[in-house]
């Protein structure tokens, strides 16, 4: 029978390492893989391993089965979060019980463990951290953390842009954009989630390109054209929807991309109109 | 429903003129050594690409190609001209490579210039107009890059 991961077992393989509070977050029940001071006791559904000869062990989990307690009821677990991977420091009946109950998500004390070495690793954990902390979003997920840099830089253009386009129309009534070193209000910040990242994200996540990158999350897609269009106009065009942003990027990138007017039988009859060499 | 089928496929066709543009420019930038002439030609690259962006959106938008009831005399739309194919770049002087950038573009300003007097349609003569405009802008730049010899 599988057992659950060994927290000293696995941070010894890093060797020197640093902690990071990651606050409070809800996470997948699937990752948590691990345990601090449970070693060898637990299974790989965090149950006891054979007999226990601690009665009071046994009784207070049988106490949180019987109660059939919600376990998003219950206080947040704590857990470090270490290569992908959570190890469970206090907790572990109630993982226990939220994996006995199927549960996919569960509120837990996240602190993110960092070996020392993987200066890279602590420096997108600093950026995803300097993103939670001025936009209040902690759902937005990314493989490559150096991403929530860029996508801080998204939120200020696009609070720009809103903010050019309202004084435009209201021909200079004060209203003006924020600077750029200066944190996006909230409403900014959920205009742009609900108006623009998410909607991107959905027709990135339906995309060929989704299947091209496999590891990479749809929010490291909108990354990616995002420093396309920021590194060659200096940000969005203006006009352009998110379907067209995204054709440029493929055409650009040589992706490939369907355009069934340029097929043969379109192609001679343009030719036929003297619109197009045959 | 003939005529803005019609349209789409014109528009089809100027979104591929940019592509070429693109691609041009992008190649330019093998032979063009000079620090200023290599970011005339990002600029070039960034602006084709913009107005590849306009005309798709363009031609997303149904409601820019309802049809008005005029006759578009397709045929006459730059029959002596398309752009030819994109060259191999890589063995060329940057003079020459500014001299076939000049003949592309002056060729994209007709090709604009004539879809905006021969579309009837508003939103699409506009765009081409701005299109024209855009492209004498950068027969403006490429001349001024051959003056200064890329």
């Amino acid at each position: 029978m599988s057992q659950v991961g060994c927290f000293a077992e696995e941070v010894a393989r890093l060797g020197p390492y640093r902690t990071l509070d990651a606050g409070p977050r809800v996470i997948e029940v699937a990752r948590i893989t691990g345990t601090v001071d449970k070693c060898g006791e637990l299974d790989g559904r965090f149950r006891l391993l054979g007999r226990q000869r601690d009665r009071h062990e046994r009784f207070r989990r049988r106490r949180l089965e019987q109660a059939d307690l919600a376990v998003t009821d219950l206080p947040p677990i704590s857990v470090y979060l270490l290569s992908g991977r959570y190890f469970v420091i206090d907790g572990n009946r109630r993982v226990a019980e939220a994996k006995r109950q199927k549960l996919e998500y569960m509120d837990a004390q996240v602190t993110e463990v960092f070996p020392l070495s993987d200066t890279a690793a602590l420096e997108g954990a600093a950026s995803r951290r300097r993103f939670e902390q001025e936009t209040g979003l902690r759902n937005v997920r990314l493989a490559y953390e150096s991403g929530y840099a860029t996508l801080l830089e998204d939120i200020a253009a696009f609070g720009r842009a809103g903010a050019a386009e309202a004084g435009a129309a209201e021909a200079g009534a004060g209203g003006g954009a924020p600077a750029a070193d200066e944190p996006p209000s909230r409403e900014q910040v959920r205009r742009w989630h609900s108006g623009f990242f998410r909607p991107a994200c959905a027709l990135l996540s339906g995309s060929s390109l989704s299947r091209r990158f496999p590891g990479a999350e749809p929010g490291d897609l909108f990354v990616t054209v995002a420093r396309f269009y920021r590194d060659l106009l200096g940000g969005y065009p203006a006009v352009a929807s998110y379907e067209t942003l995204l054709s440029g990027f493929r055409f650009a990138r040589r992706l490939p991309e369907r355009r069934p007017l340029r097929a043969a039988p379109f192609r001679l009859l343009l030719a036929v109109l003297g619109l197009r060499r045959p | 429903m003939l005529r803005r089928f019609l349209l789409r496929l014109i528009l089809e066709e100027a979104i591929r003129r940019e592509e070429e543009a693109y691609r041009f420019y992008e190649a330019a930038l093998e032979p063009v050594r000079a620090p200023e002439a290599r970011a005339l030609l990002r600029q070039l690259c960034a602006e084709e690409l913009r107005h590849r962006l306009k005309l798709q959106e363009l031609q997303l938008q149904p409601e820019s190609l309802e049809v008005e009831a005029h006759d578009v005399q397709e045929s006459e739309l730059l029959a002596d001209s398309g752009p030819a194919p994109a060259p191999e770049l890589a063995g060329l002087r940057p003079e020459d490579v500014w001299r076939l950038a000049l003949d592309k573009e002056r060729l994209a300003v007709r090709h604009y210039g004539l879809l905006a007097r021969r579309t009837p349609l508003p939103e699409p003569r506009r765009v081409f107009a701005w299109l024209a405009a855009e492209e004498q802008r950068h027969v403006d730049w490429v001349l001024g890059a051959l003056e200064g010899r890329g």
